[in-house]
């Protein structure tokens, strides 16, 4: 077997971090800009100017963990799309960060193109919204509450159907 | 700077918002007006799309779904369905709590057409152990049922207008009366029957462009070969299962009597733009495929002089053209007069084969019960008989001598029925039966009958309590399952009264007076196996050890909540009637 290629990656605070290519190639975007340059990739470090070196680092680590996972399917069926908010206790612990991390992996998860991790990231934060009212959510997220009263009462008639009556 | 929720860029934020429950959305919406604004049409087509795989076809949910999204309110659509499924919810659970209003509840239930489904199967398969799971799968599955036999009624009675309905339609009714969660319904059905044509024109290179004659025996080459016509296999000419267009289709082997092999050569015939109908030959029903107009059968203008002949095909059974002169030989020798010969000859109304059909099912159920064999393939012989009564009584045979009495007959197996065991179809007699009824005894009598089971139905049901004297008495409680001493049938406790309090002549009949300990011991009311309800004197009881079979177990739901093995008995669901059992 031959041995693995290995590429490496500029953050945005210019760290150059060595990984596997498969790993890195669980990126659709570093996947494409590899297929785009070529043999050039092997010697120079690919830039990633939106990503810093310590989120860089974390999502790594989360592509080398998921290095054999199977690819995502694009399935349209009904059944298989049917929304759980389930995530596995690996990943689970790995998103155990600070809020700003939590949102730093998920805009890194959506500028490289990795659909299964920016998938891991918002059913976290569909987890933190879950079963909390309104006040609460702008509480954790730290969101202003920019409605008139009128505008309020509005949205609450529009939305009666959900209520628990 | 850190970022916050409130600046991910909006997709993403689309994306989130698509992992909350739906009815939670609302709430997300009040944070502010960013989040106000996420919930679009599309991520409510998806809500309705994922958690509500039933709809009734007034919604044209197929079409919405392939038009554009914004053509339909899919959020108002969505809290419909919600709110359906809510108040639905709270009438099993109000089915379950109480013994008075079932069929009022239950009919409120039915008022949301096929929108309840998706609900009812939810409480169907709630999980083995849930505090009630034995009621709350025996009163969905008995709505759901109910669900699915108005809906075959009404295609029913359509034909009896005079409307059209396709044929597969008609039949897939039959199976409707006996579907409870499976798949087969009319949607299915159509869509097998859909596939399969495609199927063909994908197979069979240039099929469309042959003539009529050759697309006709190409077909029954085809479903002969996929095995899609006929019997094979272990299945038995008179098995239930072959008189049903659903079961198949759905089949793994696909056995089904000439009737429904016939049926389904004839509704993918016309798919594929062929003439074709079943014709009802006496004994083995046919296919009859007649030429386009102003074509021969073999793709030849036709000579305006000349009759255009049509052909026949049995694909229960071959590949072959069947020629007309052999069919009139077999007339002849049936002693048909040839003046039946184009009747008999000619192409049969759906309504004449739905009757037909219905004569099978009776035909099959008469065999299974000849042959003494419980067919445990097929476990609800009721309900296909019940269909039957309900096609032959909707679709008379006309001028018949026997009509009147024919009708009669059913009337009072529907009754029968009906009290028995689809309580919940009460309101199928009002709407369909009533109206037809001419004479005026059987009117009053039929009415009499329906009020009754209104009146127990908002009745309270009398109390009974152990009280000291009677406690004593009583040794069994509602609930505990034992043998027959003498019959040696396996049933469960469902009342109890302190002595006999039948009439005279049942005990008469009965031999009460025969028994050791005659009227004067605890009679108890109980539950069979096979589905009966029985009357029992407390010296015939043997309790069993042992925990009751499948059998009892889904027929228990009607009393009872769920097993209990350490105590061993059915906890009661009947407490307003037994408190202290």
């Amino acid at each position: 077997m031959s041995e693995t290629q290995k590429i490496k990656l500029m953050s945005s605070d210019s760290a150059e971090i060595t990984v596997d290519r498969d790993v890195a190639e669980r990126s659709v975007l570093i996947k494409n800009m590899m297929e785009d340059i070529g043999e050039q990739a092997m010697v120079e470090a690919i830039p990633i100017p939106n990503v810093n070196e310590a989120v860089l680092n974390k999502v790594i680590e989360w592509c080398v963990h998921h290095k054999g996972d199977p690819p995502a399917t694009n399935d349209d069926d009904a059944d298989s799309r049917k929304k759980t908010t389930d995530i596995e206790e690996w990943d689970q612990k790995f998103m155990q960060v600070d809020q700003e991390m939590l949102f730093e992996i998920i805009l890194a998860a959506n500028y490289l193109d990795i659909k299964a991790l920016l998938d891991v990231g918002c059913k976290t934060v569909a987890n933190m919204i879950k079963g909390k009212s309104p006040e609460e959510i702008r509480k954790t997220f730290n969101i202003q509450n920019d409605f008139t009263p009128e505008e309020e009462d509005q949205i609450r008639r529009e939305n009666e159907w959900a209520e628990d009556r | 700077m850190a970022v916050t929720l409130n600046e991910l860029p909006i997709e993403v934020l689309h994306q989130i918002i698509s992992y909350i429950p739906p009815s939670s959305v609302p709430t997300v919406q009040r944070v502010s007006r960013k989040f106000n604004n996420l919930p679009q049409p599309l991520l409510w087509r998806d809500h309705c799309r994922t958690h509500f795989k039933y709809w009734s076809p007034e919604h044209d949910l197929q079409q919405n779904l392939a038009g554009c999204v914004t053509g339909t309110d899919w959020k108002t659509l969505f809290s419909d369905r919600y709110s359906i499924d809510r108040s639905i919810a709270r009438d099993v659970d109000g089915i379950l709590a109480s013994q008075r209003y079932r069929i009022e509840k239950a009919e409120r239930i039915l008022g949301y057409g096929y929108d309840a489904k998706d609900t009812l199967l939810r409480h169907l398969n709630v999980s083995d152990d849930a505090e009630d799971v034995l009621a709350r799968r025996f009163y969905s599955d008995a709505v759901l049922g109910g669900l699915h036999r108005s809906m075959a009624i009404t295609e029913w009675a359509k034909l009896q207008d005079g409307d059209v309905v396709p044929l597969e339609r008609a039949l897939a009714a039959f199976d409707m009366f006996v579907l409870h969660k499976g798949d087969g319904d009319f949607h299915d059905v159509a869509t097998r029957l859909d596939g399969i044509a495609h199927q063909v024109c994908g197979e069979i290179p240039d099929f469309m462009d042959q003539s009529p004659q050759q697309k006709a025996i190409k077909l029954a080459e085809f479903l002969r070969q996929h095995n899609l016509t006929g019997i094979s296999g272990n299945s038995h000419y008179h098995d239930l299962q072959n008189n049903f267009i659903g079961i198949a289709l759905q089949d793994g082997s696909h056995p089904s009597l000439p009737l429904v092999s016939v049926a389904i050569y004839c509704c993918i015939a016309q798919k594929l733009r062929l003439d074709a109908q079943p014709c009802g030959f006496p004994f083995h029903v046919l296919a009859i495929i007649k030429p386009p107009p102003g074509r021969t059968l073999d793709g030849r203008h036709a000579d305006p002089g000349l009759p255009l002949e049509p052909m026949y095909m049995d694909p229960f059974r071959s590949n072959q053209e069947v020629y007309v002169k052999d069919l009139q030989a077999q007339l002849q020798n049936l002693g048909v007069s040839p003046s039946k010969f184009p009747e008999l000859l000619g192409a049969s109304s759906t309504a004449e084969i739905v009757r037909r059909s219905a004569k099978n099912i009776v035909t099959s159920l008469q065999a299974i019960r000849r042959a003494h064999t419980a067919n445990h393939i097929f476990p609800d012989v009721d309900g296909a008989f019940y269909a039957a009564v309900w096609a032959v009584l909707l679709l008379p045979e006309s001028n018949s001598l026997t009509a009147g009495a024919q009708r009669a007959n059913c009337l009072s197996h529907i009754t029968e029925l009906v009290e028995k065991y689809f309580l919940t179809d009460t309101w199928l007699i009002e709407k369909y039966i009533l109206p037809l009824i001419e004479d005026r005894t059987q009117h009053r009598q039929l009415r009499d009958t329906i009020r009754i089971i209104r009146t127990t139905d908002h009745m309270p049901k009398s109390v009974k309590e152990r009280t000291s004297g009677s406690l004593r008495k009583v040794q069994y409680k509602v609930g505990q399952i034992f043998h027959h001493k003498r019959y040696h049938y396996k049933a469960v406790i469902t009342g109890w009264d302190v002595e006999c309090a039948a009439t005279d002549e049942w005990m008469v009949h009965m031999g009460v007076h025969e028994l050791p300990k005659g009227k004067y011991q605890s009679f108890y009311h109980v539950l069979a196996e096979d589905r009966s309800v029985r009357y029992v004197a407390e010296e015939n009881i043997a309790l069993v050890h042992e925990d009751p079979g499948e059998d009892l177990m889904a027929l228990a739901g009607q009393h009872f909540k769920r097993w209990d093995k350490t105590d061993r008995k059915f906890v009661s669901n009947i407490k307003d009637e037994y408190p202290d059992d």
